[in-house]
Parts: structure tokens; C-alpha cells; sequence
């Protein structure tokens, strides 16, 4: 017999030996022993063990039964302290209460936020199509990838099992019977898309359903929306009044963590036939993603890919990008080249551990504080025979019990609050009280806290000695106060931290949103260049210009705000050998003054020089900065096209996109021709109208299309609204974490609330001397409040180099960013201490106008 | 003076028979044996626990062996209090039994 079976498992004669009462300890693991190895001896290893357990778990009713007397007489002290201290109980209880619900609901964000895509077959097997792009003086990190690259992925590497690329189409107008509506959620993938991403399908063949070129897969809702309860399949759908597409799938609505997010899904093959070069290799415009075989190290194949494609095909190499693998599970938490809303993933979870701990920190204040008036107890337990494990499991317990009730009430805070989280945080969160998982970690969360807030009451309490404490010799002295002022100052170093974070953020935040833009977005709007708009333009512009709510009419080939495709230039006294990536709009005439757009040099585009549609292109400050050009001016631009241009304008640099990214260089041209397919895609037709009138432009415009295009509903959007766009994630973010900020800030003021109130009650027969003796109410407010102060000075002190380091790292990640300024820093310890301070002087001023003969009186 | 309850009476008397070398194991083994039935040795701790409070036993340490891996066994023996208590749930029983014993054992 093997030696190990020879002796209990570890766990179970670690049970016995805890869980039973001491005396019967070792003898009893040698008693279970002897059995189980008998046990053994006559059968199997297996059935001794089951054996085994079934007996510890029988016994563990003794040690119930053991504990059970005990523990009635600890719930019954905790009880009468509880209502003893009504307002010591509420503080605590109120603090740990909002504390728990805090950490809780930000537990329910995180675990969501984690969970995105993970709920796709095969999911580590699934990755993004990332490119590093190196340029003369920058290199940044991109999803967007060419159609090109895909199908080389998907043909040429029998490690990568399907690969398909996707693409947003703007909005479409489609039709069944009297049901017409546009709809913007369209997107164009390969035929193995649903291979790839497994989105669960209600009707229909995953494997088949996009293989025609006119197959079209909806989700549940559009289909209601067109359908009604009419089985879908088969039936057909017109597009942009000229092409049916036939419902060849249907699935389940997107989920809300899922990072692909589309209504509609179309093969991406049509576009062979209206823009041919979209699929090109210049033309990344599309995210990629693959599926490799099991077991295929990504980082090898990367490097494998940009080998092979360098050798095969050149056209491609020129671009010098590394292409490289990432996978699908990071795609919503992890911006690609690094950040991204992970960095909120941990803000979060620092907060919501922050609220916790000053909520603890609260409860071992009060705990400690309130050590003379339990001292009496402890003494007297101690002489009856209990020992100090036995009294640091009763105030371990106690405040078990203390955060179990706090937790009940918070369980009611979340359900109460969790509505309005979700609208700020602009989540569905849902949660279910019976979910093992739920149930599970929040109770961890009790455990946690409870263990934290109470081991140190439990050890300071359980320490005293039995004779001192009955002599009257109560040393709730020094050694407690001084352990209440690390607390105190540690709350507040947490507290000041918090609002200086806020006020940083908030800084950084405003800053981007208002941070000179480079471009007017007010006032202007814009409608897509649809169907026979482009065929009109010309006609159509100059009908617009008279009406008088109509300032200018411009159009370019894609909404500023959207990525471009991007090619590569050739300039002019270069001194470096690699080419720069730009992205190349086209626009018409009048489209920098429509945006109010600065020139720096030059001139804009003008129909009196009529070199100026072949042979003209204006760029922007980036273009010239990054292509170190001294005089911009006249220089002369080869474009990959082997079209030769010079330079007759240089614009500032304008944020269309999130500014968390750098301006990308720009290299304008005018639109040669209103009616090509690329225009009747993307294009965008600019407007700026006349401030005090924007419905008279509108309509306008409304009058203009209903003639133009009288099959497609009217359709116009305000350009500030797509620029805010990008902000939205950012602002509620904000919002939430200001919400946090402030209950954590408030939560700490509540202990300190308390431990004031405390403190002038253990003091109120000094300070009826001291009035007697002639101290004024100023000066009671003083000795009482200073002592405060003096602690929060320093905890500012200690939070200022702790949050000057995060929050510089926070910004890092910014492109443009606020100097963090000293006087926030001052700000926001002011801003603490006055708050501290009114705390305590509201109990202090209380204390200072008593009566001395009551406070004498009092005992 | 309270009755002994069966358990409590099984064991005690297991105590009695096993004279030197009353420790759990022999003890489980004894009352599993005449009462045909499975006894768990947490059940043997509640009860001799409870005898002990009444005083019906004293127990004490045995010396260390290395047949047990060095973890000594704890032995019980019953006090007089508790052979005081054994024989009057002896005569309660007895006076119960009186008259019928004949019927029943028929």
C-alpha cells in the first residue's frame, strides 16, 4: 500500500482538527484515522475516502452544536450594541451599506465589460487583423485593413481555417411592400464570415446563407420590422429601389457584448461590379478577422505573413506595415497599439476597492474609538474563562454581522439603483440574486470587508488584560489613537486622491471636447449624395445657394469623421527613402470656408485657376510636418496613381476623429467627377446654414430632394452630432466615475462624522472644565477641530505624489493632453479639508455651546 | 436523577466492557457491534461529550504511540456518578419490564 493512504487527505484532518473543539483536536484525527486506514486496508482507497467525508460531514454537526451556544450570546451582544449606538450602528451600517452596493454594481460593469465576445465558438482561436504602420517620425497601430490582404490571408495560409473581412455600408434604403425605412446597421463580410464570428441563427444555413450575391442575412428585430410574424426566409428586400435581395438568414439579435455590432449582413462581392478598387490593396477600409487552426501560434504566423507577402507581392509591401495578430477576446476592452477602455476596467476596480476600504476604515475607527466602553466586557469575558481566539472570533463576528446586515441593505440599494446605473453607464445590466455566481462573489465581497473592518477591533479588543480593564485602568490611550490617525489619514489620502483624479479627468475631458477643433461644426448639416444627387450636382448646388438660409453648399467624398482610404506619396526635396501613408479626400470647391477651416499658406482650391482640378492639392499642417517640408508651397506631390501635383495651400490641422489620436496627415484634391460609384457610396454633400433659421434651410433642401430623389425618404444629419459622437463613451465614463468619487468622498465624511461625535462625548467632562475654567465656544471648536485638520493636512501630504504619478500615466495615453497644474492638487486638498472640517465642527460647535453644569452633570 | 438516553447508555457501558482500552475507535466498534447498526464516530464525540458534562465520565491522554503517527488516543473511563445513573436506567427499565417480560419473549 502506498505510503500517502496511510494517512488522512490534509483538508479533512484539517476540518477535524478546526472544527471540532479543541480538546478533542489531535486524538480525534488519530481516532479518523486509524478507521480510514482500515477502511483502506479491506477495499479500495475510493470508497474509504467517501467514507471518510460522509463521516467529517456528519461530525460537523457537532461542531455546530459546539458553537451554536456561543454564537446565540455574541448575536445577542451585537444586537444590544447595535441598538445601544443607534447612530454609531446607522454610520456604520450607511457607510459599509453604500460601500458594498458600490463595489457590487461596479463588480456587475467589470464582469460585463469582461465578457464581451466571448460568447463566440472557438474563441481563443479567433483574432483581429492588426497592422503596425511605420512612417517618417510616427508609427501607430490600425484595425483597418485592405479586402486584398484578406483574401491573400484566406488562400495563400492553410494555418488560417476562414478569414473575412467587414465593413460598414452607409445607410440604404430598404423596402418591403408599404414597409421602407434607411437602415445604418449594414454590413458587408465574406462568405465565411459566420464561420468565424458564431452568431446563433434563428433560420437559415450559416454555411450557405451568404454564398449568392444577392443574399442578405437580418437579425430578429429587422425582421419583425419588415416581416411582422411572416416567416422571413426567401422573401425579398429591395435595395436603394433597384436591387432585391433575397432573406437567406436570420439570427439572434446582436448581444449587447458582442464589439461587431450590425442589422443587416450582405456579401461583400457586389462591390466588384460599383467600385472595383475598394477592394484593393490601397483601400483599407475594412477589419479582418480570422480563424486559425488550434494550437497556431499567432505571433509566428504574423511574422510568417509579412515574409511571404513582402516576397509576392510588392505592391503591398511598399506600405512597410507589420501585420500581426490580435485576439477577438481584447477587442473591446484594448484599444489596438495599447489603452483603450481597459484602462476604465481598472480605474473602476481601484475605485470601487477604494470606497470599500474607506468604508472598513470607518468601522475599525468606530470599532477602536469605542474600545473603552467594550473594554468592561472583554475584562469580564476573560475572567469567566474565555480566551483572546475566542474574542477575536466574537468580534470578527460581530462585524460579520455588522456588514451581512449591510449587505441585505445594499442588495435593496442595487435593486433600487441599478436602473439608473445602467442609464448612465448605458448598459442592460441585469442582476439575478440567485445566480451561484452572483451569490458567490458578493459574498466574498461580505467576507472581505467584514474580515478587513473587523481584525483590527478583533486584535486590539481581544488583547486587553482581564485585571487592568476591571481595575479601571482603561488604555483605550495611545496605542488606539494613534492607530485611528494612520486610519484617518489613510481615508483621506484615498479621498483627496479621488478628487483630484475627478478633477483631472474632468480637466483632460473638457479640454479634448473644447480644444480648439480646427474646424466650425455648428450650423452645418449634411445628407448623403444619393442615387441622382451626384448625376445633378452641379445644378443642384447652385438651386440651394438661393435660398437665402442656404450659406454655402460644398461636398466631399466621406464624412470627415470616417477613417479614408490612404495611400501612399512621393514629394518633392524629400531627404528620407520611405514613402508617406496619407489619406487623400476629395472635396469641391469651397469646402475649407464651409468649415471654416484656417489657412496657414496658400490658397484654397478656386475656380480661377483651371489647373486647379488636375494639378493642384492643398494639405494639411501634419502633411508638412511629417514630410518636413521648409516651403510647402509649389512643391510638388507624385500620388501612387503617378499623378503629379504641387502644393497650393497648407490648412491647420483639424480633429475630426477622437483626439485621443493624432491628426492624420491629409492631401486634398477636387472631386474631378460628381457621378462615380465611390461618391454614390460614401459622399456627403455639406451645408452651412444660417444660424437664426436652420428649419428654413432644411426644408429647403427637403424641397431639393423629393425632386431629385422622390423614391428615397429625405434624410439629413447635423455634423456636430457625429463629431460628439466620439465622445460619448468618454463622457459616461465620467459621469460615472464623478458619481463614485463622490459617495466614496461622502463616505468618508460619515466616519468621520462619527469618530468626531465620539470624541467630543468621551471628552465632554474636559470641555465643561475648560468652560468653566473660561474657554470660549471658538475655542472648544478649535481644540476640537484642529486635531482633525492636523490629520487631513498630512493626508494630502501623502495622496499628492501617489495621485500626481497615476494620473501622469493616465495621461500618457493621451495625444493631447492638460499639464497637470499644481493647483488642482492644492484645490483639492482645500477642498478636503474644508469639507473635513465642517464635518467635525458641526459636532464640535454642538459640543462648544452645551451648557458646562449639564456636561459636568453627566455622570 | 435523569435517565440515561439508549446512546448514551450503549456507550457508557461500551466504556464499562472495554476497561483499558475505551478510546473512540474500540468504543464505535463495540456499540456498532451489538446494536447491528452504523454508528459515526461524530455521533460517539456528541455523546461522550454530553457524559462528560454530566460527569458520567472522566477521560484522559493516553501516551503518544507510532502506531497512530504519534497522535495519541484519548481514554474514557466511567465514574461513579455515571454507574450510579447506569443502574438507575437499569431499574427503571427493569420496573417497566416487570410482569411482561414472560409475554414478550413468548
Amino acid at each position: 500500500m502506498k505510503s500517502e493512504n496511510r494517512r488522512l487527505p490534509r483538508l479533512a484532518s484539517w476540518i477535524i482538527k478546526n472544527l471540532l473543539p479543541d480538546y478533542l483536536g489531535d486524538t480525534a484525527v488519530g481516532d479518523y484515522e486509524e478507521l480510514y486506514i482500515r477502511q483502506v486496508e479491506q477495499g479500495s482507497v475510493l470508497i474509504a475516502r467517501i467514507w471518510l467525508w460522509r463521516q467529517i460531514f456528519s461530525a460537523l454537526q457537532f461542531s455546530f452544536f459546539w458553537g451554536v451556544v456561543m454564537l446565540k450570546n455574541y448575536i445577542k451582544v451585537a444586537f444590544r450594541n447595535m441598538r445601544r449606538h443607534k447612530g454609531f450602528s446607522f454610520i456604520n451600517i450607511a457607510g459599509l451599506a453604500v460601500g458594498m452596493a458600490c463595489a457590487m454594481l461596479i463588480f456587475l460593469w467589470v464582469q460585463d465589460e469582461l465578457s464581451y465576445d466571448r460568447f463566440h465558438k472557438d474563441v481563443e482561436d479567433i483574432y483581429r487583423v492588426a497592422r503596425e504602420v511605420h512612417q517618417p517620425g510616427q508609427t501607430y497601430h490600425t484595425v483597418y485593413t485592405s479586402a486584398e490582404l484578406c483574401r491573400v490571408l484566406r488562400d495563400e495560409f492553410p494555418e488560417i481555417v476562414a478569414a473575412s473581412a467587414i465593413n460598414g455600408r452607409p445607410r440604404v434604403l430598404f423596402k418591403h411592400g408599404d414597409k421602407v425605412f434607411y437602415e445604418g446597421g449594414l454590413v458587408q463580410v465574406d462568405t465565411s464570415f459566420f464561420e468565424i464570428l458564431s452568431f446563433p441563427f434563428i433560420a437559415g444555413d450559416p454555411q450557405t446563407a451568404l454564398l449568392d450575391v444577392d443574399s442578405i442575412v437580418i437579425t430578429e428585430n429587422i425582421a419583425k420590422k419588415y416581416f411582422g410574424d411572416e416567416d422571413p426566409l426567401d422573401k425579398t428586400l429591395t435595395w436603394n429601389n433597384w436591387l432585391d435581395r433575397k432573406v437567406t438568414g436570420v439570427i439572434k439579435n446582436i448581444p449587447a457584448n458582442s464589439h461587431v455590432r450590425f442589422d443587416m449582413v450582405i456579401n461583400t462581392e457586389l462591390m466588384r461590379n460599383s467600385w472595383p478598387e475598394g477592394l484593393q490593396w490601397e483601400n483599407k477600409i475594412f477589419r479582418t478577422y480570422v480563424k486559425l487552426q488550434k494550437g497556431v501560434d499567432p505571433e509566428q504566423l504574423g511574422q510568417k505573413v509579412i515574409a511571404a507577402i513582402d516576397n509576392k507581392y510588392p505592391r503591398h509591401s511598399q506600405f512597410k506595415d507589420r501585420i500581426y495578430f490580435l485576439p477577438l477576446t481584447q477587442a473591446h476592452l484594448h484599444a489596438v497599439g495599447g489603452g483603450g477602455p481597459i484602462n476604465y476596467v481598472y480605474i473602476f476596480s481601484l475605485i470601487a476597492l477604494f470606497v470599500l476600504l474607506i468604508a472598513c476604515i470607518n468601522y475599525m475607527n468606530l470599532a477602536t474609538a469605542r474600545s473603552s466602553s467594550r473594554a468592561k466586557e472583554v475584562g469580564l469575558r476573560k475572567v469567566v474563562g474565555s480566551n483572546r481566539g475566542q474574542l477575536t472570533k466574537q468580534f470578527l463576528g460581530e462585524s460579520l454581522f455588522f456588514v451581512f446586515s449591510a449587505y441585505i441593505i445594499s442588495l435593496v440599494l442595487i435593486k433600487l439603483f441599478l436602473p439608473v446605473f445602467n442609464q448612465i453607464a448605458g448598459k442592460t445590466l441585469t442582476i439575478n440574486f440567485f445566480d451561484p455566481r452572483f451569490i458567490f462573489s458578493s459574498l466574498a465581497i461580505v467576507f472581505f470587508t467584514g474580515v478587513v473592518a473587523g481584525s483590527y477591533p478583533a486584535l486590539y479588543l481581544s488583547t486587553f488584560s482581564a485585571v487592568q480593564v476591571l481595575k479601571g485602568h482603561v488604555s483605550s490611550g495611545l496605542k488606539g489613537a494613534a492607530f485611528r490617525r494612520v486610519l484617518v489619514v489613510s481615508q483621506f489620502s484615498l479621498s483627496v486622491g479621488l478628487i483630484i483624479g475627478t478633477v483631472v479627468v474632468h480637466q483632460q475631458l473638457e479640454y479634448l471636447r473644447n480644444k480648439e477643433l480646427g474646424f466650425d461644426k455648428e450650423n452645418i448639416v449634411y445628407i448623403p449624395m444619393k442615387e441622382n444627387i451626384g448625376e445633378n450636382y452641379q445644378a443642384i448646388k447652385n438651386r440651394l445657394l438661393e435660398d437665402p438660409n442656404i450659406l454655402s453648399v460644398t461636398a466631399k467624398d466621406r464624412l470627415p469623421t470616417r477613417p479614408f482610404d490612404v495611400g501612399l506619396i512621393d514629394w518633392e526635396g524629400k531627404d528620407v527613402e520611405q514613402k508617406l501613408e496619407v489619406e487623400f479626400p476629395w472635396i469641391d470647391y469651397g469646402y475649407f470656408e464651409t468649415l471654416n477651416m484656417e489657412f496657414i499658406e496658400g490658397r484654397d482650391f478656386s475656380k480661377e485657376f483651371s489647373s486647379d482640378v488636375k494639378d493642384s492639392v492643398i494639405v494639411n499642417e501634419e502633411a508638412v510636418e511629417r514630410m518636413s517640408m521648409k516651403s510647402p508651397l509649389g512643391k510638388r506631390i507624385t500620388f501612387p496613381s503617378g499623378r503629379i501635383s504641387s502644393i497650393v495651400g497648407v490648412v491647420r490641422n483639424a480633429h475630426f476623429r477622437s483626439r485621443q489620436y493624432e491628426v492624420v496627415p491629409e492631401v486634398y484634391r477636387l472631386i474631378p467627377n460628381y457621378n462615380s460609384g465611390e461618391l454614390n457610396l460614401f459622399g456627403v454633400l455639406f451645408m452651412k446654414l444660417k444660424g437664426g433659421n436652420i428649419t428654413g434651410g432644411i426644408s429647403a433642401v427637403e424641397n431639393m430632394w423629393k425632386e431629385v430623389n422622390p423614391n428615397y425618404p429625405f434624410e439629413y444629419h447635423f455634423f456636430d452630432a457625429a463629431v460628439d459622437d466620439f465622445y460619448k463613451g468618454e463622457m459616461k465614463m465620467r459621469t460615472l466615475s464623478d458619481y463614485f468619487s463622490i459617495l466614496a468622498i461622502l463616505i468618508s465624511c460619515l466616519g468621520l462624522f462619527g469618530l468626531a461625535s465620539f470624541m467630543a462625548e468621551r471628552r465632554t467632562k474636559e470641555i465643561g472644565v475648560r468652560k468653566v475654567l473660561g474657554a470660549s465656544g471658538g475655542n472648544i471648536m478649535l481644540l476640537l477641530s484642529g486635531e482633525f485638520v492636523k490629520w487631513v493636512v498630512l493626508a494630502n501630504i501623502i495622496a499628492w505624489p501617489a495621485a500626481y504619478i497615476a494620473l501622469h500615466t493616465w495621461l500618457s495615453n493621451y495625444a493631447y493632453r492638460i499639464k497637470l497644474e499644481w493647483w488642482v492638487f492644492l484645490l483639492s486638498g482645500m477642498l478636503a479639508l474644508a469639507i473635513a472640517f465642517f464635518t467635525v465642527s458641526y459636532q464640535a460647535l454642538k459640543t462648544a455651546r452645551t451648557d458646562p453644569v449639564e456636561a459636568l452633570r453627566y455622570e | 436523577m435523569k435517565l440515561l438516553t439508549r446512546a448514551e447508555e450503549l456507550i457508557l457501558l461500551a466504556i464499562w466492557r472495554l476497561n483499558d482500552e475505551a478510546y473512540c475507535v474500540p468504543i464505535l466498534d463495540q456499540v456498532q457491534e451489538v446494536s447491528n447498526k452504523k454508528w459515526t464516530l461524530g455521533s460517539i464525540y456528541i455523546t461522550l461529550h454530553r457524559l462528560d458534562k454530566k460527569n458520567f465520565v472522566e477521560s484522559e491522554l493516553g501516551t503518544p504511540t507510532a502506531e497512530r503517527g504519534g497522535k495519541s488516543k484519548r481514554f474514557y473511563t466511567v465514574t461513579s456518578a455515571g454507574v450510579e445513573a447506569l443502574r438507575a436506567t437499569r431499574e427503571v427499565e427493569k420496573a417497566m419490564w416487570d410482569g411482561i417480560e414472560g409475554i414478550v419473549y413468548e
